[in-house]
């Protein structure tokens, strides 16, 4: 049995999720970090970002992923967030999403962690506390033409008390 | 008391412990992954610099495993203290809205006096090409026998960094800078470990640990405002992009992989 272990991984990922699932039983019965590794081999949607964050396309929370075709290894997309959500971010190319702002103001993002059921094909996800309004994901600069994305909800952020 | 030193003796034999480490593998490289690695240890920053790499080395001195002493709490992040949640992938989201590693949170409820404690040892004194890669094998220094013990992190200590090559692109435009930087002391490189040793634990061990320099080591630098006048040359020393440089090789660059054998 061979178990990695370092800052990034020490807890499974689906541990939060797990925990997250009783409040949210109709939403979230399948564990969302699993699902996302499910879905790895899967193209999803594809979406050509934008150059410029203004000219974003749309992109929903869903449990289904998108392959985010990229504009000289960078570019935009937004995500439509109607509801407060907890989400969660996936990616399978690590040092490629460098940025977010929710309704034009620069958010903070934290390094990536990776996805602990699938981690070298999901290096890195991001916990999202999302609230009503446009979330546009910054690429690049990268050296990679095109990323899998999947931003899937995992509850409702107005409703829980870990926010 | 006495029955517990009674299970004791059923336990051990003289000078065995609870497991043995049996071999222990340190591997440092560059490895920039795909979004940054543009070839010919060349590294893609997100301020779309290019930085050519025509050596990279490390002063490694030693690897150890610690136990964290000093305090009596625990760190679970099932159940983490007041004002933390979402705990996993080795941090918790505080309150105010930042991350923080389970490290802290760990030396935090062992009180502000904590500290961490080498139990186990290994010497390197060697310096990595991480352009080259290197790897070491090694022996703890002492005995290879664990002791019940929890092991909560460990640690590569390193020495002189110290790099030279080229940058161009970003805002540099069309020139190339030469770029050059010793930084003398990097200091420990850690990474959050959680390893119980008991009689769960297979009586042999293996140990394999990967430092890394990722693809974003130079990230954040405006290597633009760092060229010097008088020669054209861009150096990192004492300044905050070193300080910056150093943050991003301090960052996840070390992970531990604990393999059991029967």
């Amino acid at each position: 049995m061979k178990t990695h272990i370092t800052l990034a991984r020490i807890l499974p990922l689906t541990l939060p999720i797990v925990l997250l699932v009783p409040a949210c039983a109709e939403k979230t019965e399948e564990d969302l970090a699993l699902h996302a590794c499910s879905q790895v081999g899967e193209a999803g949607e594809p979406i050509d970002a934008a150059a410029d964050a203004a000219d974003a396309p749309l992109i929903a929370l869903s449990d289904e992923p998108y392959t985010i075709n990229l504009v000289d290894g960078g570019g935009f997309v937004t995500i439509d967030v109607p509801e407060d959500s907890l989400a969660l971010m996936f990616t399978d190319t690590a040092d490629v999403i460098t940025g977010l702002d929710h309704d034009g103001d620069e958010e903070t993002l934290a390094a990536g962690t990776p996805n602990e059921d699938c981690p070298d094909d999901l290096p890195e996800h991001w916990d999202l506390d999302l609230h009503p309004g446009e979330w546009t994901v910054a690429f690049g600069p990268s050296a990679v033409d095109s990323v899998w994305l999947m931003v899937i909800a995992g509850e409702h952020g107005e409703d829980h008390d870990e926010h | 008391m006495t029955l517990a030193l009674a299970l004791l003796g059923c336990t051990f034999t003289p000078g065995a412990g609870f497991s043995e480490i049996t071999g222990a593998e340190l591997t440092a490289l560059l490895a920039p992954g795909a979004a940054r690695d543009l070839g010919d240890d060349t590294v893609l920053t997100n301020l779309s610099y290019e930085v050519r790499l025509d050596s990279l080395a490390l002063e490694l001195d030693d690897w150890a495993l610690q136990t964290l002493e000093g305090g009596a709490e625990e760190f679970d992040p099932a159940n983490p203290p007041d004002g933390y949640s979402l705990c996993h992938g080795g941090h918790c989201h505080y309150s105010d809205g930042s991350l923080v590693d389970y490290a802290d949170i760990q030396a935090e409820l062992a009180g502000g006096d904590a500290t961490y404690a080498d139990e186990v040892r290994f010497a390197l004194g060697d310096s990595a090409d991480l352009l080259a890669g290197a790897s070491w094998s090694l022996a703890p220094e002492g005995s290879a026998q664990l002791p019940l013990v929890s092991l909560s992190r460990s640690v590569v200590r390193a020495g002189a960094l110290s790099l030279s090559g080229e940058v161009s692109g970003g805002a540099l435009g069309d020139i190339t800078a030469p770029l050059s930087v010793v930084i003398t002391e990097v200091g420990e490189l850690p990474a959050l470990l959680s390893l119980t040793v008991d009689r769960d634990l297979a009586p042999r061990i293996a140990l394999t640990a990967e430092l890394i320099a990722g693809g974003t080591l130079f990230d954040d630098i405006d290597f633009v405002d760092l060229v010097d006048a008088d020669d054209g040359h861009i150096r990192l020393d004492g300044t905050d992009a070193g300080a910056t440089l150093l943050e991003a090789l301090y960052d996840g660059a070390l992970s531990v992989a604990v393999e059991e054998q029967p």
